[in-house]
């Protein structure tokens, strides 16, 4: 590689600025809050946090074609429905039940991308209209009430450990590399990036840009599926409004992640920004902040971060 | 190796035809191997037209395609593509943020397994291309970073490796400085000498002698004739492209011009404009000519306050303005027209009333309430004055023709009470009888004793409705004119040929 003058100030700056207002952030915790920086409290963390992590890793996806999914959070919730109802009281066998989770998030995925591409509805209001019906017909499946009665191996997905590490945080790992290789090692991730940045020019290429918009869609719904699958085993049980409020965490970490604009954000970039939110939560907690204050510091902060990031990379790109 | 005598393309007897516009009347056009062939003409004479026609966007009417000797029977984008016509639009088609050879092969990847992608082949075959072209550049930077001219290169390197073999460039120097423009050069020879027929969009009379092998010249969608460049000459062509009768469409009456009501000296922004002089007075329409491109619209922007200026004074009826911002250009009595009615100047979903009053609620309403019967009544007397149909206060305005839109945008600043009027491209794409209405208006208006300073492509209107005209060429007034002066003369000075008084 060559040394040109400049190369040590590039490979600072190639730094998102987030992750400085993340270690700041550890710094933070660690000083004030002495079990934050301790290991069991970092397994502990990236567990809890697999789910935002597996969601975020379809959302950015979606994010990058200049998409906004606000649909996650119920088509998860769905899906664990839909889940739990199979081995609760259709009593099918466990595969089967998790192919169900998966395939009623694809579903729901082809259905904001069959909104997005062929009716031209922006993708606000489209994955908000499905957000909608996800999370009516959840409520609608079990009279709003809780589905019980797992048999107790689906627990191991949530609970169980594999290799000395817990089985979601292996999840979220498959789910990074998941989405991670889709985009920056295959022509789809390339359309993903194309479909932000220029829709025109794949469209001239002659590529059906509309199904590759679609597939996004669906992609996320598929993240969506695994995602339901990790929290019901986790609860051993399928609650009709357990993600709500999860789309917006969602979005939030895929922003300060680097995806600022259409065309733009990783998979790495996601990490840190569900890392971001995931340890703010945390070291509130361990601080031992009040639930009801923590929304009102955490708002400000993720705010403050996107605003600084963009101000410094913004004007590091002109 | 193929034949150098028998041409790659023909094109003949093109015709198509627009809602009322005959775009293409009969058009021959052929390309041999090898070949820069200019298309030249106005704006509007069919030239994109027929380009989209060659790239199978649209269908013609009449005609028929016919590449190395045979006949299209059937003629689509993806057929063009497969016959390896390849087009270089103005507006590019990259996507920022990806590297070069990502870009180079959108759609085309290279795979490993059929799912994965060969960066590395890619990166080969991507950079073997552009040093093909005499253009190193490293195939691993995001487009987003590379120069103008650079990103035209990585276009034209996207149509090299889909094996084009009929080249077509847009304006490609439209965007380019002097020394970008000899690199282009120098990859347009290169590609000729591997035997790639290139049809070359210009505007530029200059470059057509330097790289052009034939010249075509269109005008009002008719073919006025084909030269070889060696044997022709600037006065030849631009007679070709001016050629027609300017018909007394244009009721200009002359009227004294009374005091300076707009003086700009020296007015510069950073990126386009430079040193940019002059005035407009009470009475007058002022003429601002120039190619697309040339900074016109530029020049209106930075008096109406839209871009800032680095350099320059502003002077409104005697009156040095130094910070100046759309609110008190509105203020001054300054109405600007927007060039783009649909994005700048109108509120489509908005009932015909409301954008009429939309830039004067403050003074027709002082209290901050609005009165819908006087709101009424104030549009309506402007919708009867400009004849707007139809006159139904409570349409949206999405639903008006385009004449009747801009007479909307015309009302808007009427009621605002301007004396100061700038009118960008006042009369495009709007029906033939609305224009005539415009321009009577127009006429009205600088009778009345506003002052109106008016950009147009169009040289038949800066003509006919202009008491005096200044020339734009790239970012700089470089001539003025009075009333009654040649065509010829406005567009030599507008193409820059030569420096004119």
């Amino acid at each position: 590689m060559q040394m040109s003058p400049g190369s040590r100030k590039t490979l600072l700056r190639q730094v998102p600025t987030v992750v400085w207002v993340l270690l700041g952030m550890i710094l933070f915790f660690a000083r004030f809050a002495p079990a934050f920086f301790t290991l069991k409290n970092a397994v502990n963390l990236l567990t809890q946090g697999s789910i935002l992590m597996i969601l975020c890793m379809g959302v950015i996806v979606v994010k990058i074609t200049g998409g906004i999914e606000l649909s996650v959070g119920a088509v998860m919730t769905l899906a664990g429905m839909v889940m739990a109802w199979a081995l609760a009281y259709a009593k099918l066998p466990i595969p089967v039940a998790l192919l169900l989770s998966l395939i009623v998030g694809g579903l729901c995925g082809l259905l904001n991308g069959f909104f997005v591409t062929k009716m031209d509805i922006p993708s606000f209001i489209a994955t908000l209209g499905t957000q909608g019906i996800a999370a009516g017909i959840s409520l609608g499946m079990n009279n709003g009430n809780v589905i019980w009665g797992l048999p107790a191996s689906i627990g191991y997905l949530g609970n169980g450990t594999f290799l000395h590490l817990p089985v979601p945080m292996w999840l979220s790992v498959l789910a990074f590399l998941c989405s991670f290789t889709l985009l920056n090692f295959t022509p789809f991730g390339v359309y993903v990036y194309a479909l932000g940045g220029n829709e025109q020019a794949l469209v001239l290429t002659g590529k059906p840009a509309w199904w590759y918009k679609t597939l996004v869609y669906v992609y996320a719904g598929l993240m969506a599926g695994l995602a339901a699958i990790v929290i019901t085993g986790r609860n051993m049980c399928a609650q009709p409004t357990v993600g709500l409020g999860m789309e917006f965490e969602a979005f939030s970490a895929v922003v300060l992640g680097g995806s600022f604009a259409a065309g733009r954000g990783t998979a790495i970039g996601t990490v840190i920004g569900v890392l971001f939110i995931l340890i703010l939560r945390n070291g509130l907690n361990v601080m031992g902040i009040p639930t009801y204050i923590q929304l009102a510091i955490i708002g400000p902060v993720l705010i403050g971060a996107i605003v600084l990031s963009v101000l410094v990379e913004g004007g590091a790109q002109k | 190796m193929l034949a150098k005598d028998r041409p790659l393309l023909e094109m003949r007897g093109i015709s198509k035809a627009f809602p009322g516009v005959q775009a293409l009347d009969k058009v021959d056009l052929d390309l041999y191997p090898g070949e820069v062939h200019v298309l030249v003409g106005e704006n509007g004479a069919g030239k994109s037209t027929l380009m989209k026609i060659l790239a199978g966007a649209y269908e013609r009417d009449a005609g028929e395609i016919v590449i190395d000797g045979e006949v299209q029977a059937h003629w689509n984008p993806a057929l063009a593509k497969a016959h390896g016509i390849a087009m270089v639009y103005q507006e590019f088609t990259l996507v920022p943020y990806r590297n070069v050879a990502e870009n180079i092969f959108l759609g085309r990847e290279k795979t490993r397994a059929g799912f994965f992608l060969d960066k590395r082949v890619m990166h080969q075959e991507a950079h073997s291309l552009m040093e093909s072209m005499g253009v190193p550049i490293d195939t691993r930077l995001p487009v987003m970073e590379l120069g103008v001219a650079q990103q035209q290169m990585v276009e034209i390197a996207k149509a090299l490796s889909q094996e084009a073999r009929i080249l077509v460039l847009d304006e490609p120097t439209s965007a380019l400085t002097v020394r970008e423009i000899e690199q282009l050069f120098e990859t347009i020879r290169r590609l000729k000498a591997r035997g790639v027929g290139i049809i070359y969009i210009s505007h530029r009379l200059e470059e057509l002698f330097i790289i052009g092998d034939r010249v075509t010249v269109l005008r009002d969608g008719q073919r006025i004739g084909t030269r070889r460049v060696a044997e022709t000459n600037a006065d030849e062509v631009i007679k070709m492209m001016v050629g027609r009768e300017i018909k007394d469409l244009f009721p200009r009456r002359y009227c004294q011009p009374g005091e300076v009501a707009l003086r700009v000296q020296g007015l510069c922004t950073h990126d386009k404009l430079r040193d940019v002089s002059f005035e407009v007075r009470f009475g007058e329409i002022v003429g601002l000519a120039g190619l697309v491109g040339s900074g016109r619209t530029e020049t209106a922007r930075a008096i109406f306050g839209l871009d800032p200026r680095t350099a320059g004074t502003i002077e409104v009826m005697g009156k040095k303005v130094d910070h100046i911002d759309p609110p008190r250009a509105v203020e001054m009595g300054i109405g600007l027209l927007p060039e783009d009615r649909k994005r700048d100047g109108i509120f489509p979903i908005l009932p015909l009333q409301t954008n009429v009053v939309m830039a004067s609620l403050k003074q027709l309403f002082p209290r901050g309430i609005l009165n819908p019967k006087k709101e009424q009544l104030e549009a309506g007397k402007y919708v009867k004055q400009l004849r707007v149909s139809p006159p139904d206060l409570a349409r949206e305005v999405q639903y008006l023709s385009g004449g009747n839109q801009q007479k909307v945008v015309v009302a808007k600043w009427l009621c605002t009470g301007p004396k100061i009027f700038i009118f960008d491209e006042p009369t495009r794409g709007i029906d033939v009888g609305a224009k005539a209405e415009i321009h009577a208006f127009m006429d009205q208006l600088a009778n009345e004793g506003n002052a109106i300073l008016m950009i147009s492509s169009e040289l038949p209107e800066i003509l006919g409705m202009s008491d005096r005209i200044y020339v734009m060429h790239e970012g700089s007034i470089v001539g003025e004119f009075p009333r009654g002066t040649d065509a010829e003369e406005i567009i030599r000075c507008a193409m820059g040929a030569k420096a004119c008084k």
